[in-house]
């Protein structure tokens, strides 16, 4: 079923600026996390505290979309549509938008490291490290607010 | 099934919780309404018609009493089974047309068919012949925001009888509509009960709209339970 169509007609310029903030995040925590200007202990903090702020720009994010969404949601809950299909669909953008902004933010990150020569500890490892953590952190943001679909209350929206 | 009521409202309450205290809506309505009926729900407005046409879609629960589809109490069943109940055998026209705004008519009305997972061939066939019934064929490209007030309600219309449902639930069809519009819909109205044969339930406060109905479901104003300030 595709109901993507009904939902996503154009590319959202909030999933734009969101893919970016993530690659920024993503950015900041791989050349910090490759520093070796500062002890592992503040590392760990300042990258984690980078991904957890991702957590937090995702999720705020992709609320603000299905609060954008609601009445469409709503309409076509009340057609018949299901909770978990329409879930789906607002997972698959959105796991479209943290795999571009996790990409573009390696990528970013990758070549400014590489070219610092403060980066010490970059590896191959830590750069999927960062990748993965960022990957978990937006994802996680952006389910716990795309569940709210599930929980519409269809009769109050399309009053 | 063929002996039972196609919906059947026994006892029903709503309450709602307000500053000032409770309101309690229906005052414990019973209806029957038979196969192929056209029923239209009167009263005047605030006296939860749309609460009611809510609660027998499942969109709402009640507070109180049973209401029963096509021999199934909505309330009773979980949301993933009542959503797929709704889709397949109940239309819904809200108050307002509630159409998609960023999709052509022609999509808009093929939607219920989509949600359905029709094949493609045969929702384009369906969705032609309801457009063309509704004399929207010219208008299938165009978008919901260059439609007239009359046009949008025809093709919300369109929208619910596409998957040929048992029941069609209508939430003030002509409201808001001026005169002229409100002559045109109303014939046609009438055609889709004769066409359909399906049950239609109307919600309305229109008189005039009331008498095309075959039967008449009023509902009591609402009882007010005032909580005693200290």
């Amino acid at each position: 079923m595709d109901l993507n169509r009904y939902l996503f007609t154009s590319t959202n310029r909030s999933e734009v600026l969101t893919a970016l903030e993530i690659a920024l995040s993503t950015t900041a925590a791989l050349i910090l996390g490759s520093s070796g200007f500062v002890g592992w202990f503040s590392l760990i903090m300042s990258a984690g505290g980078l991904l957890f702020g991702v957590f937090l720009v995702t999720m705020f994010a992709i609320s603000l979309q299905v609060s954008s969404k609601e009445k469409e949601v709503a309409i076509m809950r009340a057609l018949g549509a299901k909770g978990s299909t329409i879930l789906r669909g607002f997972l698959i953008r959105l796991a479209l938008v943290t795999i571009c902004g996790c990409l573009l933010g390696v990528l970013i990150g990758y070549s400014l490291a590489s070219l610092s020569a403060e980066c010490s500890l970059l590896s191959v490892e830590a750069v999927g490290l960062t990748a993965l953590f960022s990957l978990i952190s937006c994802f996680s943001g952006g389910l716990v607010a795309a569940k709210r679909v599930l929980h519409l209350k269809i009769g109050e929206v399309l009053r | 099934m063929s002996d039972q009521p196609v919906l059947k409202i026994e006892n029903l309450t709503k309450t709602f919780e307000m500053e000032y205290g409770k309101v309690f809506l229906f005052g414990g309505l019973c209806a029957e309404i038979e196969k192929g009926d056209f029923a239209a729900i009167t009263g005047p407005t605030g006296v939860g018609k749309t609460t009611l046409i809510n609660i027998i879609a499942g969109l709402e629960p009640p507070s109180q009493g049973t209401v029963t589809v096509l021999g199934k109490d909505i309330a009773s069943m979980d949301d993933a089974a009542t959503t797929q109940f709704r889709g397949r055998n109940i239309g819904i026209v809200f108050q307002e047309p509630r159409l998609l705004a960023d999709v052509n008519v022609f999509e808009n009305v093929e939607l219920p068919l989509v949600i359905q997972d029709v094949e493609e061939s045969e929702r384009r066939d369906k969705t032609k012949e309801i457009l063309d019934f509704f004399g929207l064929t010219r208008k299938a490209s165009v978008y919901p925001a260059a439609l007239s007030a009359g046009e949008s309600r025809k093709v919300a219309i369109a929208r619910a009888l596409v998957t040929e449902p048992h029941i069609l639930l209508m939430d003030e069809p002509t409201g808001g509509l001026d005169a002229s519009t409100i002559n045109i819909l109303t014939p046609l109205l009438r055609g889709i009960h004769y066409l359909h044969k399906g049950t239609i339930l109307m919600a309305t406060n229109s008189l005039n709209l009331a008498r095309i109905a075959s039967r008449e479901v009023p509902i009591t104003r609402p009882r007010i339970m005032m909580t005693c300030q200290s």
